[in-house]
């Protein structure tokens, strides 16, 4: 029995994990090379209803995340345009283009996407290689979809990139001492362009993917701060990929555990319950800055580049 | 995040320290000239206009036209404009403290739902004479607001926690706790949807004008208090003195964790008396969005207002003109949160004509001396 | 080398001129560098020679003028397109990314290099070019560069340049990081980088250096070039002239005085870092009335932690500090200030973006006749900085300028007027000349004099030590942490004698007393 519930909660939380893993992960990249991106929340809004759009276009969820993505890239191309182009000031344009996000994602819902129609997810693994016994055990991670696996390649081909490659290199030294990176001959600009385009649309990727394949559907406030928990997670990950997967799987665990107390008839209040995870991610906070030892925060980050 | 960085940078790179101070908030405080605004404000609706056609194929002219006419163009408009700038202007005032002073005090909007929550649990069970109750509910939704930011302030000056997503997280809880309250222990007997009772009938300020009530006033007499504060005080003065040059401060010997609390107490109470006008002087009892995402609407407006508080209730009455304005266009069809697509255009705009109107003034100064 | 054969030019400037903001930073100056020689930039600070540097090396774009490399015009619009001509730069400020190692760093740095990080490959070209020229680098290779010495930073820069291929470098006032004693070592590097073929383009405010080391020297002084003379007709009376444009002050030594009451004592002081390491160990010392006593310490070596410290921004692991008797070892920076101490900051002395009047009383906003009742007076506050703007020869259009639109010697005038109209009994100064041109240096010593005789106490820290032994009745050195020599006498003091307690080495015969 109590077997059972961990196993099941374990499910869960992986169930739920790739939405904060790509969301987060494409935090990080904008980070990583020194720019706060804290219009997540509004990215990932904005990205939910252009997902749900792009499936009813195609009847595919992939075309959902395409359009999601694409949605991020947009939102990013705002962000880098005026943070690194013009070096004004990344709180602002965050706060705008949440604000546009929500406004948008809003107006195209209720202008585009019929009510009460629900969309498909991805197929699972299991239905990928064609299994057909049952799902006990291990066999349970054929029932995690597509992404869940994808979300993982994710985060190994970052971690890889960034650390492993010349362009993660750059990445990393623009974001640490963009002067020094400068005058080694590294294009700021395009390597910051290129990094917050590739992250806004993996933010993007993750808002279409809890419209599409978690929700199933659109409701107002449905990110419900997911962006900001995200935004939070890389925070505290201490800006290492590692530390973020860890940080991802703690709030999908917090998430799993809503669902899963739910399910069994616990009565807690669900408001009070879905106080949870920003309670934790306070708590979180806490812990990780009071422990003392260095911190690996990119030190150039929020402060603008000055070439002159 | 705050106390690592700085001691990162204290390790680190010498240049980058001088860099920074050689620019010190400069996107951030510098005043755009009211040219700007204007250029930011057609833009907006250029783009805004562009949206409209685009996604919907009405004529964006005819629309602006229904959309002034029921704001700025009509009694019941402006009256309306002006009731919904209330609690904009009293939270703005709460956030201006906090951002004069370097802490991006982000949880307006919880912080008004804890005004809400005490100005509710008070008015709605205790029976004293209006003279006391209504003192009463707003020194207490004032404690509440301030204990409730002084969380984050805490977190900022134990742990290093930025205040910035504590604030956010904060918010969170708040309106999940507001949520809690209204189904929970101070929902009304059999609602048909979730809300509570009405508040004692004491304890409902007048309407001067319907939809225009008093708590208008208390809004814009807030106006020179904070101003006053900010400008003639010593603890304006060293407040600025930590958001303008907090290495200065600290220098010259300033309490830094001491201010940084009062500040966020001070600015957290002002804010939660944004939540309490929207019970005692329009909801008249709480629901689900008595709220209404006034706090994170004050803060943009005090962004756009760069932070001067005699240029934020302008900013306030201009942003609560777009959320009627875009109000009214539901009939035609077009979605309220058009006003949201406003509100994150017009920011983005602003900043981006600041922006120009620098470039262009530097371009206009250094010119003809480039010659050899 | 000369005359008999055109040499080859490799690098010239035709005209160069640059403003920034009002100031006009370098003004039509034209000057040819030629193959295999050092060539030596002179200047004061601000004086130009690193803005032309600056545009050579394209981190700023030239106004007006033209650059030819090897007798073509190009433009360099960035530091990519000097690299590709073969123009490296070992800059002032180190560009190097702390958080990566030396080989990630220099690896950053090289030219063609493979997606995939080729660790052993690059480790082979470090490791030969660090062994050539005696670096001694090889077993650091995958060390943080954030964890290295100064000097060693610096050979890293050294390294980047090398390892992507230039061949003509510039060296940006590469000695300002250095330990006296690290001085001959690296000036054999540039002479042995030369002899390898390299040309070098050297930029130093050091008259000494310049002499040592060049094959011509060219004198810049604001904006402006002087002159270019070759290394052997100059002389020290020569490159001082075309430098300052007139003959120096003699520095004049100062008297051992009689030791006054005293003011200020430490114990035993223990100071942590930010990293949990010790940055001041067992310091010990004492301070009298009315003296200036010099702290000599190289940047990193503790100076800043101890006064920090004394001023009470820093908590003190252990130890005691007593003011006029009283243990203030825990008390809060306002109450020391309310004592009579003080901080004078090389930097952040005040808030950018606050007018000068608001300025003018950063350290005492809560003291009358400023406010009363936490209600400022603005008409007291007005009067005092219109005060302080005559007294210390503050030069500001108006007193609601912003600080930030000051120059650099004006912002610190401002700050000492600030600091001295609060009548402070022990001041420390912490680098306050740093980066200020000789006038403003001369009024802030003047300044410290005068109220010394008024029966101040200075601790006066620098690195700097012409001018450290201009102002100072006494010396102290620190070195790691550690106050490692005191010297009451300063008539039978060498340079040479601090330098080495400066930089870690032992004391030599007939040096100081022991401190402790």
């Amino acid at each position: 029995m109590t077997l059972d519930l961990i196993v099941n909660l374990l499910f869960a939380t992986l169930n739920i994990l790739p939405i904060y893993l790509i969301a987060s992960l494409g935090g990080y990249l904008s980070q990583r090379v020194g720019v706060y991106d804290i219009s997540m929340e509004g990215n990932m809004t904005f990205a939910a209803v252009l997902g749900i759009i792009g499936f009813f276009v195609a009847d595919s969820p992939w075309m959902g995340l395409l359009f999601g993505f694409l949605g991020g890239v947009f939102f990013g191309l705002i962000l880098a345009t005026l943070a690194v182009r013009f070096n004004l000031d990344q709180i602002v344009i965050g706060f705008g283009l949440w604000f546009l996000g929500l406004g948008l994602g809003s107006f195209l819902y209720k202008l585009y996407v019929p009510s009460d129609q629900h969309t498909i997810g991805f197929s699972t693994l299991g239905q990928l290689v064609g299994y057909k016994g049952e799902l006990t055990g291990f066999a349970r991670f054929l029932e995690l979809d597509v992404i869940f696996y994808l979300s993982i390649l994710l985060l190994i081909i970052i971690s890889l990139v960034v650390y492993r490659t010349r362009l993660g290199l750059q990445m990393r030294a623009t974001g640490e001492n963009p002067a020094a990176a400068d005058a080694a001959g590294v294009n700021i600009f395009r390597i910051r362009y290129f990094t917050i385009l590739v992250g806004a649309g993996l933010v993007g990727i993750a808002g279409a993917y809890l419209a599409v394949a978690f929700l199933q559907g659109f409701t107002s406030g449905m990110v419900a701060g997911r962006g900001w928990i995200a935004f939070s997670i890389v925070i505290f990950g201490r800006w290492k990929p590692s530390n973020i997967f860890w940080g991802c799987l703690l709030f999908a665990g917090i998430n799993g555990l809503q669902v899963r107390l739910q399910t069994i008839g616990v009565t807690i209040p669900s408001d009070l319950m879905t106080m949870a995870p920003y309670i934790v991610t306070l708590i979180a906070l806490v812990i990780i800055m009071s422990r003392s030892g260095r911190s690996r925060i990119p030190s150039a980050l929020g402060i603008p580049y000055y070439r002159e | 995040m705050e106390t690592s960085k700085q001691t990162d940078q204290n390790r680190k790179e010498p240049q980058h320290r001088a860099t920074r101070s050689k620019m010190p908030n400069i996107s951030r405080l510098s005043m755009a000239s009211p040219l700007a605004y204007v250029i930011a404000f057609l833009l907006t609706f250029l783009i805004g206009g562009a949206v409209i056609y685009a996604l919907t194929g009405q004529n964006p002219i005819a629309v602006y036209g229904s959309f002034f006419s029921h704001s700025f163009f009509s009694q019941y408009g402006i009256l309306e404009v002006l009731a919904k700038a209330t609690p904009i202007i009293i939270a703005g005032a709460g956030m201006i403290i906090a951002f004069r002073c370097g802490l991006w005090n982000l949880g307006a909007e919880g912080q008004m739902a804890i005004g809400a929550i005490v100005a509710t649990a008070i008015g709605v069970n205790l029976n004293l004479p209006a003279g006391i109750l209504l003192p009463v509910i707003f020194l207490a939704s004032f404690i509440g607001g301030a204990l409730w930011s002084g969380i984050a302030g805490f977190l900022k000056t134990k742990f290093g926690v930025h205040e910035m997503l504590s604030t956010l997280m904060l918010n969170y809880i708040a309106l999940k706790l507001l949520e809690y309250m209204i189904s929970g222990p101070l929902s009304m007997p059999h609602p048909n949807y979730p809300r509570t009772s009405e508040i004692l009938s004491q304890a409902q300020m007048p309407f001067l004008q319907y939809p225009l009530n008093t708590t208008f006033l208390i809004a814009l007499a807030l106006i020179p208090i904070v101003w006053f504060i900010i400008n003639r005080t010593s603890l304006g003065y060293r407040l600025q003195a930590v958001g303008f040059g907090r290495e200065a401060a600290r220098l010259a010997g300033m309490d830094i964790a001491k201010l940084t609390m009062i500040v966020m107490l001070i600015s957290g109470g002002i804010a939660a008396l944004g939540g309490t006008v929207e019970v005692v002087g329009d909801f008249m009892r709480m629901e689900r969005n008595v709220t209404g995402g006034y706090g994170f609407t004050a803060i943009v407006v005090v962004m756009l207002a760069r932070e001067e508080i005699i240029a934020m209730p302008f900013a306030a009455f201009f942003i609560s003109g777009m959320i009627v304005g875009a109000s009214s266009l539901t009939l035609a069809g077009i979605p309220a949160s058009f006003s949201q697509i406003l509100i994150g255009l017009l920011l983005l705009c602003v900043i981006f004509a600041g922006y120009i109107e620098r470039w262009l003034r530097q371009r206009w100064e250094y010119a003809g001396k480039m010659a050899c | 080398m000369e005359a008999t054969s055109a040499p080859e030019i490799v690098l010239e400037a035709k005209g160069i001129s640059k403003h920034f903001g009002s100031v006009q930073a370098l003004d039509c100056v034209s000057l040819s560098f030629r193959k295999g020689e050092i060539h030596t930039l002179l200047g004061e600070n601000g004086a130009g020679k690193t803005t032309l540097m600056n545009i050579i090396y394209g981190l700023y774009q030239k106004d007006a003028g033209e650059i030819l490399v090897n007798g073509k015009v190009h433009e360099i619009r960035s530091p990519r397109d000097s690299l590709q001509l073969g123009i490296g730069m070992v800059p002032q400020f180190f560009k190097l990314v702390p958080d990566l190692s030396i080989l990630e760093n220099i690896y950053l740095f090289m030219e063609k290099t493979k997606f995939i990080i080729d660790r052993k490959g690059a480790k082979a070209i470090i490791q030969q070019l660090s062994e050539m020229f005696g670096f001694g680098l090889e077993d650091k290779i995958d060390r943080e560069v954030g964890s290295l010495t100064e000097g060693e930073k610096q050979k890293v820069e050294i390294l980047k340049i090398l390892a992507r291929g230039s061949k003509i470098l510039l060296f940006d006032e590469a000695t300002n990081v250095l330990a006296p004693n690290e001085l001959d070592s690296f000036l054999q590097i540039v002479k042995d980088l030369n002899k390898s073929g390299y040309s070098i383009i050297y930029i130093t405010h050091r008259l000494q250096e310049a002499l040592q080391i060049s094959d011509r020297i060219s004198a810049f002084r604001k904006g402006k070039l002087v002159g270019t003379i070759s290394g052997k007709e100059a002389t020290l009376e020569k490159l001082t002239v075309m430098m300052v444009g007139a003959e120096l002050e003699k520095i004049s030594t100062v008297l051992p005085q009689e030791k006054g009451r005293m003011i200020l004592e430490v114990k035993d002081l223990n100071v942590i870092d930010e990293r949990g390491l010790l940055a001041l160990k067992n310091v010990s010392c004492q301070f009298y009335e009315g003296e200036i006593v010099g702290l000599a310490g190289i940047e990193g070596n503790g100076s800043n932690y101890l006064a920090e410290a004394l001023i009470g921004l820093r908590r003190v692991k252990s130890g005691k500090v007593i003011y006029r008797g009283a243990d203030i070892t825990r008390s809060l920076p306002l109450h020391r200030m309310n004592l009579g101490m003080s901080l004078m900051p090389s930097s952040n002395a005040l808030v950018p973006l606050f007018s000068v009047r608001d300025n003018s009383i950063l350290d005492y906003p809560e003291k009358p006749p400023f406010s009363r009742h936490g209600l400022l007076d603005r008409k007291a506050i007005t009067a005092h900085a219109k005060r302080i703007v005559t007294d210390y020869q503050v030069q500001t259009p108006s007193i609601l300028l912003q600080a930030v639109k000051l120059s650099g010697g004006n912002r610190q005038r401002l700050a000492i007027g600030r600091k001295i109209e609060s009548n402070p009994k022990f001041m420390i100064a912490y680098h306050p000349t740093k980066g200020l041109d000789i006038k403003s240096q001369s009024f802030i010593y003047e300044k410290l004099l005068t109220m010394k005789k008024a029966g101040m106490t200075v601790l006066f820290m620098g690195a700097d030590l012409d001018e450290l032994l201009l102002v100072s009745n006494r010396l102290m050195v620190i070195y790691r942490g550690e106050i490692v020599g005191v010297f009451d006498d300063l008539r039978s003091v060498s340079k040479f004698d601090v330098g080495v307690l400066m930089t870690g080495g032992s004391r030599r015969e007939g040096g100081a007393k022991v401190g402790n």
